[in-house]
């Protein structure tokens, strides 16, 4: 085979055994790699209404075909499981080496389940599989110990996926690393590996990947190398980072906090954090993913307030502003990269774990909690208290500790609903201060939960974008003209619920094949080169209309996988937050379209959910795909096999 | 003479010399099949590369009894012929700058040289960490002893 090395791990931990199986060819033809086959694994191995903590839930890890072939910015690492956090199953993407590691061992996709015995990690190498006694790590080693420690044992080029104390102490709010730096398993991976008592995986490979048409493959990359070499935006990312999204992101829409009833406010947040403070007060180091020409990835080395150097690593500066420094107020960008750094260590998704923070404090704030719950504890928007927080989250202790199972039902813990969720994630992107993008509307129906990604487009980073726009990545994404016409009803708007359907089914050709989806890379790729990179690599003429389906029934099988799980349209539900006024300094920001025209009300959104789901050939009533839908996408099978494992599992015929 | 310049302090680690380089010169293995390694996060150095120095004299053209390995005096490039090569991979130890290695799943020795004056590596390379060009021999200097220390903890490509 070329581009995939057509085979996969299957590892039972409870008996610590492994056997290597054949990817069969025709699961290769009709799901195609990445993301799609590790849905398709997730359904043969899993079964619906598993607890996430149960030894049976698996987890699926997957590469993509381009993935270490030299294709631009293809290197993700999939993970599909049943997520902890809020008890939807989801598929998790990460950068940096395993992927390609992985590939170079020999494999492709890797399926667990089971619990060790004692706590082990998996070392992948050539073609076999080792189990590694962890003893030695479990409760002692952090995130980048163990990882040290593997790339000391096994070498420098041992690519390395590793829990920390929040993923052994099964938090919900739990994450990943791999190789130091890019986070994987938002939702609580680590803690499903936790529950396994694996502490890690290693993967090193000194084996071929082997492609189709080199001189072809070369002809489709040197162009797309070229063009990236030159971007403004490659410039952009060398020196400012993340931090080049600071107009749009600090400055236009602000970042919300207390309870997301109020935007930071802008100046003290730009005289701290901005780019200036950026530039002058930290050293910044850029780091690409494998084959990766756009380094999203930095290092920081730091002095702490106590004059200590300190070296932390992350994917968006930004971010790091966003939730310590706006969310929790902690004052300095130390402060913010000594944050960042224990969650990192930890294993703690620092998007989730401000948030959940920011509910915490607010309620102390507004007095709804006191002394007597915290148990003496002054919950502060500050540098110390949010230090001893994050302990207490990844350690189980305290008042922190009450956060760290699933944050959905945490009315019954402290009297007041956590508002800022959808499917028990936090969000991101809010639909007051953002509008309503294809971001925010993804937020809602992702089956996962709030995670914005699969809805990209210009929207993200822009306020009012022109239409021409639009209809140009509508054009990248390979849409017929009877779709553009449907997505565009008028000449200056866009149906965002219809958009969104199109811009699910072109992330998943990126998690598919195994590229980054990120905005910076996604402008120099589109349908049309998908396809004749498809061709070079893997010898499968493959149509760009192809491709779109073969993310259609991705995105379906995920759909149908939760449908089995029990997901409704109920679950779909735009947060009633976002129908009250977030206060902007004087101004108040309603829940608005994206062009700002229309305050939304409910109705509205339902209308465009009606939209969503129509478009996808999905019930109305129950938003899960259709017989006839599961029919068109071959999912008939895959449909039967849920049912049989789950009777309660309805699907509507038509 | 031009020679492949690698300046570690602004390389971002992409590998993308890496894929390229066995892409064009052994399809076959892309990644593996490299005649330019790029290593991560190396006792706080965050990359570093081996590849051939092109030494004159060089060791390794030293050990090969085949005359396998010959020095173009006029491009100042190592070249290896695979038909002489005699498999012995002496040279492999020779390199102290882990410049030749054995792509898994051949059992040949493979090494730079410079793609007849237009590295590919160095086209790809996005942040010009890789240059073509005259000596900078400070840079030589700093990338003789990093790929030592590395190919005394590691040597790339190389099955006993």
């Amino acid at each position: 085979m070329y581009g995939y090395q057509g085979k996969y791990l299957f590892v039972d931990l409870s008996k610590l055994e492994y056997k290597v199986f054949d990817l069969d060819p025709s699961m290769v033809e009709k799901y195609l790699g990445g993301m799609g086959i590790n849905l398709k694994l997730m359904q043969e191995y899993g079964r619906p209404g598993l607890d996430p903590y149960s030894p049976e839930n698996p987890i699926i890890i997957g590469t993509g075909p381009f993935v270490g072939t030299s294709a631009p910015a293809a290197c993700k690492t999939f993970v599909t499981t049943k997520y902890p956090l809020n008890n939807w199953i989801g598929t998790a993407v990460g950068g940096m080496n395993f992927a390609r590691e992985l590939k170079k061992a020999g494999f492709d996709h890797v399926a667990i389940v089971g619990q060790a015995p004692k706590p082990v990690y998996l070392l992948i190498e050539d073609g076999e599989l080792f189990f590694k006694d962890a003893e030695d790590l479990w409760g002692h080693q952090d995130i980048y110990d163990t990882t040290d420690t593997l790339r000391e044992r096994h070498g420098i080029d041992c690519s390395v996926i590793s829990i920390g104390q929040a993923g052994e102490n099964l938090v919900g709010m739990s994450l990943c690393l791999i190789d130091y730096i890019a986070s994987l398993g938002k939702g609580g991976l680590a803690a499903v590996m936790g529950s396994k008592r694996l502490k890690a995986i290693g993967a090193k490979g000194s084996g071929a990947i082997r492609v189709a048409d080199p001189e072809g493959l070369l002809e489709v990359v040197t162009p797309m190398a070229e063009a990236m070499k030159a971007s403004p935006i490659r410039e952009k990312m060398m020196t400012l980072g993340s931090m080049g999204a600071w107009p749009h992101w600090s400055e236009t829409v602000g970042n919300p906090y207390k309870g997301w009833r109020e935007v930071f406010p802008r100046d003290r947040l730009r005289e701290r954090f901005g780019p200036d403070a950026f530039l002058t007060e930290i050293k910044t180091t850029k780091i690409a993913c494998p084959g990766c020409y756009m380094p999203c990835k930095e290092i920081y080395d730091y002095t702490t307030e106590d004059g200590v150097d300190r070296r932390t690593y992350a994917s968006s500066f930004i971010g790091r502003v966003t939730a310590f420094g706006a969310r929790l107020d902690v004052g300095t960008i130390a402060a913010s990269l000594d944050c960042h750094e224990l969650c990192s260590r930890m294993g703690i998704d620092t998007y989730c774990v401000s948030s959940a923070l920011d509910y915490l404090i607010t309620l102390y704030e507004d007095g709804v909690i006191g002394l007597d719950d915290t148990d003496g504890f002054v919950l502060k928007r500050d540098y110390p208290t949010t230090m001893k927080l994050l302990e207490q989250i990844g350690l189980r202790q305290g008042v922190g500790g009450k956060l760290s199972d699933s944050l959905f039902d945490l009315e019954k813990v402290f009297g007041k609903k956590f508002e800022a969720l959808i499917k028990g994630m936090d969000y991101i992107f809010d639909g007051r201060n953002n509008r309503l993008g294809t971001y925010e509307f993804e937020e809602v129906v992702n089956p996962r939960g709030a995670h914005q990604h699969p809805g990209g487009s210009p929207t993200y980073g822009s306020r009012n974008i022109d239409i021409q726009q639009m209809v140009n990545y509508c054009n990248a994404m390979g849409l017929t003209e009877q779709e553009k016409k449907e997505v565009f009803y008028r000449d200056d708007d866009f149906n965002v619920a219809r958009m969104v359907r199109h811009c699910e089914e072109y992330y998943s050709t990126y998690n598919i094949t195994g590229v980054c989806s990120r905005k910076i890379t996604k402008v120099f790729y589109n349908m049309d080169i998908f396809s004749r990179m498809f061709a070079c690599i893997t010898g499968m003429e493959v149509s760009p209309r192809e491709l779109k389906q073969a993310g259609e029934r991705a995105w379906n099988l995920l759909k149908l996988l939760n449908a089995a799980e029990g997901a409704s349209r109920a679950d779909d539900r735009f947060p009633d937050l976002w129908f009250e006024p977030m206060h902007d300094g004087e101004e108040a920001l309603r829940f608005t379209d994206y062009y700002g025209r229309k305050v939304l009300e409910r109705e509205d959104l339902d209308n465009l959910l009606d939209d969503y789901y129509s478009d996808r050939g999905w019930s109305k009533t129950r938003g899960t795909p259709t017989v006839e839908t599961l029919k068109k996408l071959g999912l008939e099978g895959e449909y039967i096999d849920l049912k049989n494992k789950n009777a309660q599992l309805m699907i509507e015929n038509g | 003479m031009e020679k492949l310049i690698y300046d570690n302090e602004i390389c971002i680690g992409c590998k993308n010399c890496e894929m390229i380089c066995s892409l064009i010169h052994l399809a076959d293995s892309i990644g593996n099949a490299s005649r330019m390694k790029n290593y991560p996060l190396i006792d706080g150095i965050l990359f570093g590369s081996t590849f051939c120095q092109q030494c004159s004299p060089a060791p390794c053209q030293k050990q090969c009894e085949a005359e396998a390995l010959t020095k173009d005096e006029k491009t100042g490039v190592v070249h290896l012929d695979k038909d002489k090569c005699q498999k012995c991979f002496l040279c492999i130890d020779a390199c102290p700058f882990g410049g030749i290695s054995i792509p898994a799943p051949e059992d040949f020795p493979i090494k730079c040289e410079l793609c007849d004056g237009d590295p590919k590596c160095v086209k790809f390379c996005p942040t010009h960490a890789l240059r073509y060009g005259e000596e900078e021999k400070q840079l030589t200097k700093r990338q003789k002893n990093m790929a030592m220390r590395l190919k005394k903890t590691y040597v790339p490509g190389v099955k006993q």
